[in-house]
């Protein structure tokens, strides 16, 4: 602010104006070359479908033209209740939470596993050709590797896939919605 | 689009409005290269697009209720719902030169232009209710305009007694109307619509949000953002001292000014938080 503009009440009044001067600007003016089902589009949220363009001008017209927010507002009371939303749009943070659940429990599980894997261990036992004891290396060895102690879990397995399915549904890009 | 597709649409779009024939050839022709939402519809508005009568009854029959039903929530008591219906009808009858002509050589008919990316009834019924709505602002109320000088001389109403004073602001009151213009102006069109969506309209944070594709807290976010631009835009083109005194009247400002924008509604409070 420079020196001209101070702190007085009658600076809100001149920017109350302006404002409405801006958000007014077509008010009044011809609906003649409205597309009509854009409206439509917008007014049932798919605003996305519209090329970018026309959904940005679209957008400030009715910025600028409050009967136009009006007939939107109408519009949204007549057929926002069309949309039926797939499963597939379920709010973002409810599948991420899942997601993160999913996440902790499968590291869970995997160190629990990981923990219980017997280890391996020798057993003096008596040979019964020679007569003569002998050692018995890994008699309760795990079968193979970790990876694949884990991979033959079931329920390490479905956490996994969860994990998986629900990362890929939590942070997968979506089209902008700049406009 | 695919020859095979097209016209496993058309046989799909006959099977749902079997009274309405229409050449496979007219279709693809119609269809282009988009791929509406809903194909079926589009063979319908097309086939009465090119003055098929058949398709016509066809849209009267299946949509006139359907509509009328949700026109009647809502509907204007100079208009009753069934005007409406009628009134979108003959809109859509309307000649349109520009959107071609039929094989007769008569121009198609204005439904032509619809482009199946909603219902057709849904089309319909924003028909119906752009109708309505133009109609009574036309009557209620001419274009307004509030210009400059307007606001000038709202600030010069208690400054009148001074000359010197008096012509201060009313260069102020130019500076800051063109700064505040230009703002919102230069304003992206999603901050502009929520804006003036939420506390011009009463929109609910949610519904303003969905038409952009938001989810509420994004909507929240962008909001903030859009206040802050706009403000940040103001100081900008504005520049000067700026201190904690100046911003709080700043804030206040902002505040009264939602306020005033906002439609009085008794239900509830015009706007859910405050600007700035």
């Amino acid at each position: 602010m420079n020196a001209m503009i101070h702190p007085d009440p009658i600076d809100h009044e001149v920017v109350i104006s302006a404002l409405r001067d801006a958000m007014q600007r077509q008010a009044g003016a011809s609906w003649d070359d409205l597309n009509i089902e854009s409206m439509a589009v917008l007014a049932q949220g798919r605003g996305d479908e519209l090329p970018p363009r026309e959904r940005a001008l679209l957008l400030k017209r009715i910025a600028s033209d409050p009967d136009l927010g009006r007939l939107l507002k109408e519009l949204r009371a007549d057929i926002g209740d069309t949309i039926a939303r797939p499963a597939i749009f379920v709010p973002r943070t409810a599948i991420r939470l899942a997601w993160a659940a999913c996440l902790v429990a499968l590291v869970t599980v995997g160190v629990i596993r990981l923990g219980d894997t017997p280890t391996t261990r020798t057993v003096e036992i008596l040979d019964s050709g020679s007569g003569q004891a002998v050692f018995l290396d890994e008699l309760q060895e795990s079968n193979g590797s970790t990876l694949s102690t884990l991979a033959g879990d079931p329920i390490f397995v479905s956490l996994l896939v969860g994990v998986v399915l629900l990362g890929a549904g939590a942070f997968w890009p979506r089209r902008s919605s700049n406009s | 689009m695919v020859a095979d597709h097209v016209q496993q649409l058309w046989q799909t779009a006959q099977a749902t409005w079997p009274k309405v024939s229409w050449p496979l050839e007219a279709y693809r022709s119609h269809l282009g290269e988009a791929s509406p939402t809903h194909p079926e519809d589009l063979y319908v508005a097309g086939a009465a697009g090119h003055r098929i009568q058949l398709a016509w009854s066809a849209i009267d029959e299946a949509y006139r209720m359907m509509v009328i039903h949700r026109l009647e929530r809502s509907a204007r008591a100079d208009l009753e719902a069934e005007d409406l219906w009628s009134e979108a009808l003959a809109r859509m009858m309307r000649d349109d030169p520009e959107s071609g002509m039929t094989e007769e050589g008569v121009p198609v008919m204005h439904i032509a232009r619809y482009r199946g990316l909603t219902r057709l009834p849904w089309h319909f019924l924003a028909t119906a209710r752009t109708i309505a709505i133009d109609r009574h602002r036309k009557r209620e109320r001419g274009p307004r305009h509030v210009s400059a000088e307007a606001a000038a001389e709202v600030a010069d109403t208690s400054q009148q007694d001074d000359p010197a004073l008096l012509s201060s602001q009313r260069e102020l009151a130019d500076v800051l109307t063109d700064a505040v213009v230009k703002a919102f102006e230069a304003l992206e069109a999603r901050h502009q619509f929520l804006l003036a969506a939420i506390y011009r309209d009463g929109l609910g944070k949610a519904d303003a949000g969905a038409v952009v594709g938001l989810s509420p807290w994004q909507t929240s976010r962008e909001l903030r953002k859009a206040e802050e631009q706009l403000r940040l835009q103001v100081q900008h083109m504005v520049p000067g001292q700026w201190s904690p005194d100046t911003r709080a009247a700043w804030d206040r400002g902002w505040r009264l000014c939602w306020n005033r924008l906002a439609p009085p509604d008794p239900d509830k409070g015009a706007f859910s938080e405050g600007a700035a």
